[in-house]
């Protein structure tokens, strides 16, 4: 077919450059929405790393106060009902979210690469067994499994969260890894390394992981995304460790303290919106990474190439006369 | 099922009078037509200023390789390009008379709304499409897909919707029961005949055809043209035929258009193209293709690869590829010509090669060994590799139904010192299972491998990599056995530093450039640390050759080694795999659909039918004597320009319906 | 139909999961769960510790087989044992009372978010730079919202600045439950918000997903050859494009159900809607182990037997899903 014979090159072209080649070219190639997921990522990140030495005032202080008072220009984001600086609860707590996040993401898509490229590769009776459990993990539901698991262990400190997110977290990625390590692993070039003489291990860390470091890659975002919105959730529901600051623990303190009924939005509002816009860039960040390794999904430059806003599939294709002119270098 | 030699169905009621007004100019007629494919990087301007015109009851066959531009033209005619591909200039006409005239069934194709489209698309111009499987709504039954072009386009009831879908799927040889079957549910061969009763439905004027038997083997291929040829005249469409293939075009088509880089470099009636053509690149085709009749003769192929579309051409973009190329070919404007002394309407964009002067063989060609004849090895050479009474069955294991399928049934073969023996076979008959099976990538249900007369077992785990030092694979697909994320270097040096474990010896840059070099991929610096994706597909097929090499094997298995590459391509690795067979002493098993590239290349055939050997014998002998029915049929089959006999409509329905009673049972 | 019998096979795998994880998490966690449970009351003979035993459900005597093989004839007979923070009251009829408002409630949320976001999906997915496809990305971004997070701030809005509807409870108090229209109105306009809640926070991942899976199926031959019949763009849009595209999106909805029940809980928490949410909450929290774990269990089977309804709307919607794998 005409049109998918000339994107084909360029597809393959990208491949390269995307795994092996300077971090550099891969930013450049990056879509506008992922540089500003992966810039709000970072400032979270800093904020993690620097933020409890940022804090204005200690976040645990309790003063005599009884009642929340709004922001001023000694407490930007206002104070919770025993005194406490919201900001500064905040700022340490971002530190925990971002770990669960982060660590979670690491050691469930780790769970993943390892379960779903062992099922795709070894085939016959391991991938059954493999596949039949990564799916039982996937169907059943998470989040209450967690409360269960967390019910007897009330409390349960950062390391422990991490832990159980992680093992109810690797499954999706499992499946998606397999998926992708299947169809790789009948194509020739695998047939070709094996012919070679190439030991299995090399071939599954040189030829077929390296083929799917979008996969793995949109893979770790999804799960990170998943264990802060989950942690959250979690400490907000007052199970996890509620004398460590974390965004969601802020939140437990502001749903206890009724900060609603009080129209205190002050409280919630501002926790709440950093693990939104937290989310968000992981949000964006699989946006970029999926029209990346899709370049189907990317649409506006083509569109405007040939003069036109919005195209339906069923248009016929343009005639446009005045070639010369209508070209955009 | 008779009613393939009788179309007999009614004309749709409101038929128009087909051909009967006016003189009968071209019912398609397309002038200077420009189409390009916006990128950032340039725009690939796939078709540059054609002309092509479709008369009325005519086959024009569009013919060129792989990015010249023939589908791109086909269907930016009908305006089904999508983004980026933009029409830039020319003019596209339906039946010109009549639009002239003010009738509502001419069209400016170029001018017409989607409404106007809508009516022209299917009503007047119907596709068969390259891929059936592709083609086909998997989640609809072939009866609706039929229907609802009849619909879009008819006033009809029900019932006679229902009736035409019969007679339509019966005209095809398809038993009508098989209307409630799904695409997933019928052979290859199948949903190509239900393609064609599609396009067939509302009785269109112009047909086209895109590569419409590509990907499908060469005895149902030619059951389909068969039928297609019939159908045409029985019912009087014209069909635009495109197609890789031109000796296919030699049998089907009136008139033969050949394109190159987005131009036409010639367009004459297939008569004089049979004859040899004019235009360099027309007979550098002509040169590829082995043949099965005649003397087995050195071929020329065309060296060198085509030219980025991106480019603004100088000249003629041909002439870097071409055996007369001479400075004044820079400067010409590659308009069409009528050819002198020849017939009319033989147009050439060459003008300064004519009719009969012969093809100067090229630098290449006669550098490269003749592919056959080229140090012919007496029949006993040292036998390397043998396979005993080989089978293998798939299945069994927990699969419900169906149970076991034997893909091979008893195959014995021998591989000699220098010796080529090609493995000819359809799809299914197995002979892919044997290079699997040699090669130790699966397990054999039963028989022996004897590598020096030794028993070996090279699937288990122990044996397989000292066994990878004799006997190595080319793969078919040079574009998916390359890993695209490595380089030329690390492919060879892996496979050099697994065989250097082997043999104790150092993997060194010197030895990566002697593979290259053996594989003629000069100079070495430009290929060393090329991506995959930065060579050609010939070049790839040499990394993969070059790899197989590293181990020193002594004997190559090639998997239908040519058959993804361009015809012009093919001739120069097959040469390639020839040349180093007699510098090595390699025994290879060539391992093919085509049986004319097997005599071309072998010195011994084996024909592979449903999992068994049925003729073998040395490879002139079994081309021109076959003697088993199935051998006859596969070179009968076989397209071939040097026996050209326009099909009988009568005598090849016969034949079309006997073969297709077959095809229908046996599926 | 082999899918179908594969896929019930794989459900039934999936349930002895489900019972066996929760018959195990008491044993494996640290610390008696029994003595915690009976801690709560004082002064008990040992006759009668072994009947409170009994009646939540807790086996401890015998090997752990055995224990096992009982848990699964109690869990056959629906038998859940007894709510500690509701004593006497069995946790087979609380979750009686408390299950139907959650059904209610998510099923019919989730089946809107689906249909709504799917369909916006398809119409994204076919005008290219049309205003949906550009408007989509901000509507996904709503994914990365906490649930509870919408729901406070929802509640904020319309509950108590602008005074429009109700939250808390799932129906005014007073009102007697049942078939009569004050109850059904007040039901229906307290599950507004929290049914907003739901259907806003999941709708951009059904649509994002439709979206992109209605544009890799436009560049399928198919669609092409449905272009060239001259099929009207509806028929061409919607049997041929979305017909084919919503596939995938059927599969994906029986993976996703577990994330989507996962939000809903903890918004019926925020809004103190009387679903299995804020059951399972007050469970945790007052430490009613038996009441947890049947929870646990009745959504897991719950989560299971929706899935397996989408598997089965998928078999019926692709016709090649007999011949292929069950994974």
């Amino acid at each position: 077919m005409g049109p998918t014979r000339f994107t084909a090159p360029a597809r393959l072209a990208a491949k390269p450059a995307a795994v092996l080649g300077s971090v550099a070219s891969t930013w450049r190639r990056l879509p506008l929405k992922a540089k500003v997921g992966v810039v709000i990522l970072a400032v979270f990140i800093v904020l993690a790393i620097f933020g409890p030495a940022l804090a204005p005032y200690n976040a645990s202080a309790i003063t005599s106060q009884a009642t929340p008072t709004p922001p001023t220009i000694h407490h930007l984001f206002g104070t919770d009902n025993s005194g406490g600086d919201v900001l500064s609860e905040m700022l340490v707590g971002i530190r925990s979210t971002v770990e669960v996040g982060l660590f979670t993401g690491v050691i469930a898509t780790f769970l993943s690469v390892l379960i779903g490229t062992a099922a795709g590769y070894l085939g016959g009776y391991a991938d059954e067994g493999l596949s039949l459990f990564s799916n039982v993990v996937l169907v059943l539901p998470a989040l209450p499994l967690l409360i269960v698991i967390l019910a007897y262990e009330p409390h349960a400190s950062t390391f422990a969260t991490i832990l159980a997110l992680s093992a109810v977290g690797w499954p999706w990625g499992a499946r998606v890894i397999r998926a992708q390590t299947l169809s790789l692993r009948n194509r020739d070039f695998v047939l070709a390394a094996r012919e070679v003489g190439e030991p299995a291990w090399r071939i599954i860390v040189f030829e077929l992981i390296p083929n799917q470091i979008g996969l793995i890659a949109a893979s770790f975002v999804g799960t990170v995304l998943y264990a802060i919105l989950t942690s959250v959730a979690l400490a907000f529901l007052g199970l996890t460790n509620l004398s460590d600051w974390s965004l969601g623990v802020v939140l437990y303190w502001a749903q206890s303290g009724s900060a609603v009924e009080l129209g205190a939005w002050w409280w919630y509002v501002f926790p709440g919106m950093a693990v939104a816009i937290l989310g968000m860039s992981l949000v964006l960040i699989n946006f970029g990474l999926d029209e990346l390794s899709n370049p189907r999904l990317r649409s506006s430059a083509t569109l405007l190439r040939v003069g036109r806003r919005s195209w339906r599939p069923t248009d016929p294709t343009p005639v446009v006369r005045d070639y010369a002119s209508a070209v955009k270098p | 099922m008779s009613t393939a030699s009788q179309p007999q169905w009614t004309a749709p009621t409101d038929r128009r009078d087909r051909l009967s007004t006016g003189p009968a100019g071209p019912v398609l007629d397309i002038r200077g037509l420009d189409i390009a494919y916006r990128s950032e990087l340039g725009d690939v301007r796939a078709v540059r200023g054609v002309d092509l015109a479709l008369h009325p009851g005519q086959i024009v066959g569009l013919c060129g390789e792989s990015g010249c531009g023939k589908s791109t033209l086909a269907y930016g005619a009908v305006r089904l390009l999508r983004p980026p591909a933009v029409v830039t200039g020319g003019s596209v006409v339906y039946r010109g008379q009549r639009l002239a005239e003010g009738h509502p069934d001419g069209f400016d194709v170029l001018a017409a709304s989607d409404k106007g489209l809508k009516a022209l698309r299917w009503r007047e111009i119907a596709i068969v499409f390259q891929s059936a499987m592709n083609s086909l709504n998997p989640v609809l039954r072939v009866e609706d897909q039929i229907m609802d072009g009849i619909r879009a386009h008819m006033r009809m009831g029900n019932e006679q919707v229902h009736d035409r879908a019969r007679q339509l799927i019966e005209m095809v040889g398809i038993k009508p029961e098989r209307l409630r079957a799904y695409p997933h549910e019928l052979s290859g061969g199948m949903r190509q005949r239900v393609m064609i009763a599609m396009a067939l439905a509302v009785d269109p004027e112009v047909v086209i055809m895109d590569e419409p038997t590509t990907g499908l083997d060469v005895i149902v291929q030619k059951e389909i043209l068969r039928e297609v040829l019939d159908l045409k005249v029985a019912l009087g469409f014209s069909v635009l035929f495109i197609t890789h293939d031109l000796s296919l075009l030699l049998e089907v088509a009136d008139q033969v258009v050949v394109m190159y880089a987005g131009q036409v470099v010639e367009s004459a009636p297939t008569t004089e193209v049979r004859d040899g053509g004019v235009h360099p690149y027309t007979r550098g085709l002509l040169g590829s293709f082995p043949r099965l009749r005649g003397p087995r003769v050195q071929l020329t192929g065309i060296p060198g690869t085509p030219p980025d579309l991106r480019a603004t051409f100088a000249g003629c973009p041909f002439h870097s590829r071409c055996a007369f190329a001479a400075g004044a070919c820079l400067e010409i404007d590659m308009a069409l010509a009528q050819v002198p002394e020849a017939a009319a309407g033989h147009l050439s964009a060459c003008p300064y090669v004519a009719p009969g002067v012969p093809l100067p063989p090229s630098a290449a060609a006669i550098d490269r060994r003749m592919g056959i004849d080229a140090d012919p090895r007496p029949a006993r050479s040292d036998l390397v590799l043998a396979g005993v009474d080989l089978r293998k069955d798939y299945g069994g294991r927990g699969r419900g139904r169906g149970g076991v399928v034997a893909a091979v049934k008893g195959v014995s073969l021998e591989l000699r010192r220098g010796r080529v023996v090609a493995l000819v076979g359809e799809s299914g008959s197995g002979k892919s299972t044997i290079a699997k099976l040699l090669s130790g990538q699966e397990r054999r249900t039963g028989g022996q491998i004897l590598l020096d007369g030794k028993e070996i077992e090279p699937s288990r785990r122990s044996v397989f990599r000292r066994y990878k030092s004799d006997v190595q694979m080319v793969f078919q697909d040079p574009f998916a056995s390359l890993n695209p994320l490595h380089t030329v270097r690390y492919h060879l040096q892996r496979a050099l530093a697994v065989h250097s474990g082997r043999t104790g010896r150092e993997a060194s840059i010197e030895e990566i450039d002697r593979l290259l070099d053996q594989v003629k991929l000069n100079p070495v610096e430009k290929f060393r640390d090329a991506y995959p994706h930065e060579l050609s597909g010939g070049q790839r097929q040499r990394v993969s050759i070059a790899r197989a090499l590293a181990a020193e094997p002594r004997v190559l298995l090639a998997d239908e080694p040519v058959s993804m590459l361009d015809v012009s391509i093919r001739l120069e690795i097959l040469d390639l795999i020839a040349e180093l067979r007699s510098r090595f002493e390699l025994a290879i098993l060539y391992i093919t659909h085509d049986i004319a590239s097997a005599r071309y290349f072998a010195d011994e055939i084996l024909v592979m039918n449903r999992g068994e050997i049925v003729e073998r014998g040395p490879a002139e002998q079994l081309v021109r004597n076959p003697t088993h029915p199935y051998t006859q049929l596969l070179i009968a089959s076989s397209p071939d320009p040097d026996t050209f006999a326009p099909p009988e409509p009568a005598h090849a329905a016969a034949i079309s319906t006997s073969g297709l009673g077959k095809e229908v049972a046996s599926e | 139909m082999a899918f179908i019998a594969r896929r019930f096979g794989f459900y039934l795998a999936a349930v002895w999961a489900a019972v066996s994880i929760n018959f195990m998490i008491p044993r494996l966690m640290p610390g008696n769960a029994i003595d915690a449970v009976l801690g709560k009351f004082q002064n008990l003979t040992p006759a009668v510790v072994k009947s409170l035993e009994a009646e939540f459900g807790f086996h401890p005597k015998g090997s752990i087989f055995s224990q096992y093989l009982q848990y699964w004839n109690d869990v056959i007979h629906f038998n859940l044992g007894v709510s500690t923070s509701q004593y006497p009251t069995h946790v087979s009829t609380i979750i009686g009372q408390t299950l139907p408002w959650t059904l209610a409630l998510v099923g019919v949320a989730t089946v809107l978010s689906f249909t709504i976001g799917t369909s916006l999906g398809i119409v994204a997915g076919w005008r290219r730079g049309g205003v949906l496809d550009r408007v989509m990305p901000a509507l996904t971004l709503l994914q990365a919202m906490p649930y509870f997070f919408l729901a406070l701030l929802l509640i904020y809005l319309f509950a108590i600045v602008l005074g429009w509807l109700p939250y808390g409870q799932g129906y005014e108090l007073g009102l007697t439950p049942g078939l009569n229209l004050p109850f059904i109105g007040s039901a229906i306009t307290h599950s507004i918000l929290p049914a907003v809640t739901i259907i806003a926070t999941s709708i951009g991942g059904w649509m994002l997903q439709m979206r992109n899976v209605m544009l890799t199926t436009i560049s399928e031959d198919y669609i092409l050859v449905a272009q060239a019949k001259g099929l009207s763009t509806r028929r061409v849009m919607f049997t041929y494009g979305a017909r084919n595209a919503i596939l995938p999106n059927i599969a994906g909805f029986a993976l996703s159900l577990g994330f989507v029940v996962a939000g809903a809980l903890v918004m019926e928490i925020v809004f103190s809607y009387p679903g299995i949410g804020l059951t399972l909450y007050n469970a945790v929290t007052s430490s009613d182990y038996p009441l947890t774990q049947g929870i646990f269990l009745v959504i897991s089977l719950a989560v299971l037997t929706a899935s397996l309804l989408a598997d089965i709307a998928y078999a019926l919607a692709d016709p090649r899903a007999r011949s292929r794998s069950a994974f």
